[in-house]
């Protein structure tokens, strides 16, 4: 995900490639990537692994709370599992059932044409994702998303003008369709027709008049065209619907700027760094400020901005000569497919094809051996088909590249336990614990462990009790008073359902819990102990 | 809301009335008042241009080369110099042979046709050329030039009998051996001599891993390869230079330089330097007035463009573009980039305004390096002449919005307030799709009206003749030092007439890694009169004429009367 919000580095037409090299349309993977991991996880979030213990409900739920706000129609249909196992051992000559089987996977009827194995070679690579774009496209001959699909792939890999024609094309059926009129405008950009650009994500932003970004790009846009009004009207409109819009501050600073409206422009420049964290890149804005400050007689402070911009400067320097020095170009490659890939098994997927939809998956976490999305989708498939080992294989990879992500840890141990294997559950909780051991998460989930897969009272106390010291939440409180019934002590048990009580006052099932604990207690037994 | 029909016709009226008024060509743009024509097949201009075209894409290659437009015989026309690159790598190039590629100078001949006398001048440097700067750097009156190269650079006197003689005895004005950007001559400390100004790029370094880009070989950026040092050289006036880079306080930077250009940016009286550098961050050099520099770039404004983006700085030129008689500056740059135009706000800063003007317009998408001001319509303003082309030969194998041969853009400037792409509309010179590089312009049939060659890569170049129909009057100046440097560079002159007054400088090294304009020209518009012509001597020196005709072409000497100067027969 991008580490922030600035716009600058969503500017797909306004930065310069890498000097090093061609001139690249730049990634506009993003927003659809989102869009699209954002729907698999949807479907997570509707079928997956929430739905189907008790335990760690509420860390699936953030698990799946990345998803989108948007759920598409057809990804709430459950995948068909039951067609998998349809072809022969001998049908196993395409390359797609050859890394299915591979994989442990039942193949497809019409896979997707990959080749046996990754492609070593640039071209190679680039020529297997467009097989596979036009694959999508014969597929799904009427999904305006496939079509958009095989748009990017082009976009891409460098043939713009046909990216070009196939958005007009999905623009002819759809004239609202926002990422085809984007596509559009970040071709005219490409080619320099600023003014067309300007157009189309105009458009775009009467389309999808929420989406802040869009109307950003606009802004942008209309100032490379020399429409330094109009930018800044757009931009201040931004501004005023999200001050917060540190990318849209620096936008609306240097387009005041360049409309000899220093003060203002000072004004915006110094909202954006306000947040200076949250910049793509600081530096460019502590220039801007210092352009104006000196514009505006304040030398000291534009002389501390300067110095502030030369220091950060410096090491964004130094990681660009980096990464051109260590550009890898089949590497670099590899990682566009892949991201391609895993947006296109997002088509496949909602058009009902999980095996391609996999196979695409399977392909991309080779191909980038660090992308947690398409690790995530696959996990997903492999438990909905009831492939638990697989899914945690998928799983416990993922927990390598977020070893802070607790949701995934606590996955895997659901998953361990769903296959009946209480021991590497408890192992999986019991290490992210130790690395952090005042997760309130973590003793959450062991405590569940302890009072649900293998009750265990004493155990079930000392992390019931040790996350209600890190959280002291009415939920913590409830649960400690659950271990303490499960380990027979009834007064610590109401003690603790009467702090629960204390902090959600409004808690029907607390207050009643309570009230049959307290029953229970002035009935029992002399003999038992208090 | 509905209008009445009767408004609505109104409506149509005024919108055709609209399009009437500012009719537009076929092309889309705006019809040219310019008409530029395409005269390279009878200009006897037989140049060859190699950039070594190894196939191994060195980055040296898709950098070459400038060129230089100057008076070598002082016959009063004058002549064009081809810089060429040569085999790589240069240690397996062949030493001898009719192959070799060498630098050309063609001789004009007037009536734009030029003649080849690069043997009989001495000039064929076999070295891989790339910058270039002319001028008469020990005061015999004839014009010395500065090659900056692939190697060691090189100084050539000349000798004032049509030939020059290469000057081999001094070590320091070789700079080093790596690949250098552009060089400019200018009198750092005002003692009356031109010192010599040399831009260093990158250490060729033929071990780095070759570049690729979607799986095809392409030339690698500068960044990939260790920067070098720009070096300031003292002419000690006897005929010797010294290196004086760490004493002047050049040494304080190195980026990756290509064009330079020396003028007085502050108007303190001495020469700042400018240098574009490729991919960083510009240098400002501002003179102390004793030959001390300090990089003031940031500080003025001109290190980054608007948005504090790091060009792919190429090309450089000065001048006044909206008559506030203060050197603005335009530098063109990489792909998608905007070449930029840097107004001179006085007080030390300037302010990118490039979006406000158009300046870059029709030129996001393309890589450009020769530039240069000029009144090509003698309308009393500076328009602009833009060289384009990528650096990438399989470009269009890997990306369809832009190729490696790309067309030259003229912008008419339109009274100093807006810049107008007028290219497709201005005649046959801007037809030619080529990869170009550096252009030099300058009125080579002395008719009044400025001209442009371009040296286009690995090609033939392009020459452009100005037949602009027009009544518009001119007056072109050639100023002779006397207490200052012989070719004044760093003097101003400042033309009065009735509609207003220009400020032109004279230059040594200027728009991509070349060498044009050491004859002043200004377009007058209806003026036929000079009413005050003031020329700033290099060195405080100020002299004042009235009244002096229009269309002529004059040599001022410093302290006498203006002459007439005609071209030899």
């Amino acid at each position: 995900m991008k580490p922030t919000d600035e716009f600058d580095q969503d500017i797909p037409s306004t930065s310069p490639p890498p000097e090093a090299l061609p001139a690249q349309p730049s990634s506009r993977g993003l927003w659809l990537s989102r869009a699209g991991i954002g729907l698999l996880l949807t479907v997570i979030a509707v079928l997956g692994f929430g739905s189907s213990a008790g335990w760690f409900v509420t860390d699936s739920r953030d698990l799946a709370s990345k998803s989108s706000k948007n759920l598409d129609a057809a990804a709430n249909e459950p995948i068909p599992a039951g067609t998998l196992n349809q072809l022969k051992p001998d049908a196993a000559r395409t390359s797609g059932a050859s890394i299915a089987s591979e994989n442990n996977l039942t193949p497809a009827s019409n896979p997707p044409p990959l080749a046996a194995l990754v492609p070593d070679k640039s071209l190679e690579i680039i020529a297997e994702c467009r097989r596979v774009a036009q694959h999508l496209r014969q597929i799904f001959p009427n999904s305006l998303e496939a079509q958009e699909m095989q748009a990017r792939v082009e976009f891409q890999l460098g043939d713009v003008e046909q990216a070009r024609a196939i958005w007009l094309k999905i623009l002819d059926v759809e004239p609202n369709y926002v990422h085809a009129l984007r596509g559009v405008g970040d071709v005219c950009t490409l080619n320099g027709e600023l003014k067309e650009a300007v157009q189309y994500f105009r458009r775009a932003v009467l389309a999808d008049p929420e989406d802040l970004t869009r109307q950003v790009t606009l802004g942008v846009a209309l100032l490379q065209a020399a429409e330094v009004e109009q930018a800044t009207e757009v931009l201040r409109t931004v501004v005023a619907r999200n001050p917060q819009h540190v990318g849209a501050q620096a936008e609306l600073g240097r387009a005041l700027s360049q409309a000899g409206d220093f003060q203002s422009a000072r004004t915006h420049f110094e909202a954006a760094l306000k947040e200076e964290s949250r910049l793509a890149d600081p530096s460019k804005v502590h220039l801007g400020l210092a352009t104006v400050l000196q514009r505006l007689g304040d030398k000291e402070q534009a002389k501390h901005h300067q110095q502030e911009y030369q220091r950060l400067r410096k090491s964004v320097s130094e990681q660009r000569k980096g990464e051109r020095r260590d550009y890898d170009d089949v590497k670099a490659i590899g990682l566009d497919a892949a991201r391609l890939y895993v947006d296109m098994a997002r088509v496949y997927l909602a058009g009902r094809q999980a095996e391609s939809a996999e196979l695409l998956l399977l392909r991309a976490s080779r191909m980038n051996p660090t992308d947690v999305e398409c690790r995530q989708a696959l996990a997903f498939l492999a438990a909905n088909q009831n492939r638990l080992p697989d899914a945690i294989r998928w799983l416990r990879e993922l927990a390598l590249l977020k070893p802070d992500d607790f949701p995934v840890t606590a996955e895997i141990a659901r998953l361990y336990a769903q296959m009946g294997d209480a021991e590497n559950a408890e192992r999986y909780l019991k290490e992210y614990l130790e690395a952090q051991p005042k997760s309130a998460a973590a003793l959450g989930a062991l405590a569940e462990f302890y009072l649900v897969v293998v009750p265990d009272g004493p155990n079930a106390v000392e992390f019931s009790q040790a996350c209600a010291d890190v959280q002291p939440t009415a939920e913590s409180f409830s649960r400690l008073a659950a271990a303490h019934q499960l380990n027979e002590s009834p007064p610590e048990a109401i003690a603790a359902l009467e702090r629960a009580v204390e902090l959600a006052p409004g808690n029907a099932v607390y207050m009643q819990r309570l009230a049959l604990l307290r029953e229970t207690q002035s009935t029992a037994s002399p003999t038992k102990k208090p | 809301m509905c209008l009445p029909t009767c408004l609505r016709s109104c409506l149509v009226i005024v919108a055709a009335c609209c399009a009437i008024a500012s009719p537009l060509t076929t092309t889309g743009q705006p019809p040219s008042p310019f008409h530029l024509t395409d005269a390279t097949v009878d200009s006897g201009l037989e140049f060859q241009h190699c950039d070594g075209s190894s196939g191994k894409h060195y980055l040296v290659e898709a950098v070459a080369s400038g060129m230089a437009s100057f008076d070598y015989d002082a016959d009063g026309r004058i002549d064009v110099y081809f810089l060429n690159g040569t085999h790589l790598p240069l240690a397996d190039r062949p030493r001898t042979g009719d192959k070799q590629p060498v630098n050309q100078l063609f001789r004009n001949l007037g009536d734009f046709r030029f003649a080849d006398v690069t043997n009989a001048s001495g000039l064929g440097d076999p070295a891989f050329g790339l910058g270039v700067c002319i001028g008469d750097y020990d005061s015999d009156g004839f014009q010395d030039v500065y090659l900056s190269n692939y190697g060691p650079n090189g100084l050539y006197r000349n000798n004032g009998d049509g030939t020059f003689t290469a000057i081999v005895d001094q070590p320091s004005l070789g700079c080093g051996d790596k690949v250098g950007g552009g060089c400019c001559m200018l009198d750092m400390d005002s003692d009356g001599d031109l010192d010599i100004y040399a831009a260093g790029y990158i250490h060729l370094d033929y071990s780095v891993p070759a570049s690729y880009f979607r799986g095809r070989n392409v030339y690698g950026g500068p960044l990939l390869f260790p920067k070098q040092p720009d070096h300031l050289l003292e002419n000690k006036g006897n005929g010797n230079f010294e290196d004086v880079s760490a004493s002047a306080g050049i040494d304080a930077v190195t980026e990756w330089g290509m064009g330079t250009i020396c003028f007085d940016y502050d108007q303190d009286g001495d020469t700042d330097i400018f240098v574009a550098n490729d991919s960083t961050q510009n240098t400002l050099w501002q003179n102390d007035g004793t030959g001390k520099f300090t990089d003031v770039a940031l500080n003025c404004g001109i290190a980054f463009d608007h948005r504090g983006d790091a060009q792919g700085s190429m090309g450089i030129d000065v001048a006044d573009f909206n008559g506030d008689l203060w050197p603005d500056l335009y530098q063109t740059s990489y792909t998608r980039q905007l070449p930029t135009l840097y107004q001179n706000m006085r007080g030390g800063l300037f302010r990118d305004v490039t979006l406000k003007t158009g300046a870059g317009a029709g030129m996001f998408y393309a890589v450009n390096w020769g530039t240069g001001f000029a009144d090509f319509d003698n309308d009393g303003d500076k328009d602009i002449f833009v060289a384009n082309g990528h650096i990438h030969d399989n470009l269009d194998d890997l990306d369809n919005t832009v190729s490696y041969k790309i067309a030259n853009k003229v912008l008419e400037n339109q009274r100093g307030k807006k810049f107008v792409d007028v290219s497709s509309t201005s005649g046959t010179g801007l037809l030619p799709v080529e990869s170009s590089r550096g252009i030099v312009i300058e009125d080579f049939d002395n008719d009044g009206r400025p001209d442009v060659v371009v040296l286009n890569s690995r090609t033939r170049p392009t020459a452009i003749r100005n037949e602009t129909p027009s009544d518009a009057h001119w007056i072109e100046l050639n100023l002779v030092g006397i207490h200052c440097n012989r070719n004044a560079v760093g003097s101003q002159v400042l033309v009065t007439t009735q509609s207003g007054t220009q400020l032109l400088e004279v230059h040594s090294g200027r728009g991509y890694q070349s060498h044009f304009g050491s004859r002043l020209h200004f377009g007058l518009g209806s003026a036929d009169t000079i009413k005050r012509l003031e020329v700033r001597w290099h060195g405080k020196a100020v002299q004042v004429f009235e009244g002096l005709a229009a269309n002529k072409d004059y040599v001022i000497r410093e302290g006498d009367e203006p002459i007439e100067l005609k071209a030899a027969p």
